[in-house]
């Protein structure tokens, strides 16, 4: 029987078929079965899954992960993906999902991706309180203040990127990728990103720090 | 008027033209010397300024706001809410991020994740919920932002401006609904630039005191 989308209205917790504990809090995404939606249905934790949002694109095959991580546990994360192992973004896919380390919200996947219909680019904050003022070395700093001229902004968590193939970010990946050749490795490539970003405008829409963290803030 | 870059303020009431004098004069006193736009019912005597007059009667001036892409007289402009005060000069440093190419320039809201959309009235924070997507949006603090006049930001204030008129009530709201189909190339600030004592700009969210 096949798994069905479903969005939670409530949070709740439940064991997946590989038998891991996991919650799901109001606004999730997860994949279940039809006993099981009727189930959750009765006891008002998930919507109607015939009147949510259905995430066609992706199921469509232009989505995928590019990680350098090797390797991923396929079966809990990709929920059937196509994975593209590099140490480099590359452009596999329409609608790329980046991801260096750090636990992934899987529930929130298929919004990301929708999500890129629209934004060239999804990276979420390290924090609303981690500003580019306060990593890095005095030197990093320095060199990005001189490009983004002042330090006084967010930074972005870049250990997980959705990213669409367009010119704009074709162009923007690499200049970051040749801002970082030509560094050392203790430079903070957050820092190289938001100078990066800053001379290359994207539609860039920041995510909340709990996209990665899983902490639901 | 045909000044490329400038600083609107919105002064409804006699409470809000007695701010905005005093929001004004943070301005001077850090030395910030660009052109004022004061959108307001009925011109008032402060020196220097550039009034726009604007018939207005909607909550907290908020109609207005959404139409800052029409009404502001510049290309680029920083809009600052009558209870802020500037603190630094480096509040300049907006218009070299939209020189740079960025559509609109703005702080994340204090308020995130269970507190977003805290003070939305009950059935908007509902239909908003329903119709994005991003059920984990950022909220972002509208009071002090600056935009240039891009077709990008052009779209994204008549998507603001259809999105404010179903409620008419406050207007966060209605932006991140309206970036949800009207998307924008926004640089995000730090709260020093918008918050309470902010270092930059300090907002005091209704409670400016003298």
């Amino acid at each position: 029987m096949a798994l069905k989308w479903v969005r939670c209205i409530q949070t709740f917790s439940r064991h997946s078929e590989l038998g891991r504990r996991a919650t799901h809090y109001k606004g999730d995404w997860l994949q279940l079965r039809n006993m099981e939606i009727k189930q959750r249905l009765a006891a008002g934790q998930i919507e109607d899954p015939t009147t949510v949002f259905q995430p066609e694109l992706f199921n469509s095959g232009e989505c995928g992960i590019v990680t350098s991580n090797k390797p991923i546990d396929v079966s809990e994360y990709s929920y059937n993906l196509p994975i593209t192992y590099s140490e480099h973004y590359v452009q596999e896919y329409q609608y790329t999902l980046v991801w260096n380390s750090g636990p992934l919200r899987t529930a929130l996947l298929p919004i990301s991706f929708e999500l890129l219909k629209s934004w060239d680019m999804l990276v979420p904050l390290e924090g609303f309180s981690v500003l580019a003022n306060t990593i890095g070395s005095v030197e990093d700093r320095k060199r990005t203040e001189d490009v983004i001229g002042d330090l006084r902004v967010p930074v972005y968590n870049v250990e997980q990127m959705f990213i669409r193939r367009c010119s704009d970010t074709a162009q923007f990946m690499d200049a970051w990728e040749k801002e970082q050749e030509q560094e050392n490795s203790k430079v903070d490539k957050r820092l190289s990103f938001l100078r990066t970003l800053f001379v290359n405008p994207l539609l860039m829409l920041a995510l909340p720090p709990s996209w990665i963290s899983g902490s639901h803030v | 008027m045909s000044e490329t870059k400038g600083i609107c303020y919105i002064a409804y009431g006699e409470s809000a033209l007695r701010e905005v004098r005093l929001a004004i004069h943070s301005l001077h006193q850090v030395g910030v010397e660009l052109p004022i736009a004061l959108i307001c019912a009925e011109p008032i005597h402060i020196q220097k300024i550039f009034y726009v007059p604007f018939e207005d009667h909607s909550f907290g001036a908020r109609r207005v706001k959404v139409l800052l892409d029409d009404l502001s007289p510049f290309e680029q402009t920083l809009y600052l809410d009558v209870d802020t005060r500037v603190k630094s000069i480096d509040i300049l440093k907006g218009f070299d991020i939209l020189d740079a190419g960025w559509d609109l320039v703005m702080a994340p809201s204090v308020n995130q994740g269970a507190n977003v959309f805290a003070h939305i009235l009950p059935e908007e924070k509902q239909a908003t919920s329903d119709f994005l997507y991003n059920k984990l949006p950022i909220q972002l603090q509208a009071g002090v932002m600056w935009f240039q006049k891009t077709p990008r930001t052009l779209s994204l204030f008549d998507s603001w401006r259809t999105e404010w008129n179903k409620y008419k009530h406050h207007d966060q709201a209605a932006l991140i609904r309206a970036l949800q189909t009207s998307p924008a190339r926004i640089w995000l600030l730090g709260l020093d630039w918008n918050s309470r004592r902010g270092s930059i700009v300090d907002h005091h969210f209704g409670q400016a005191v003298n």
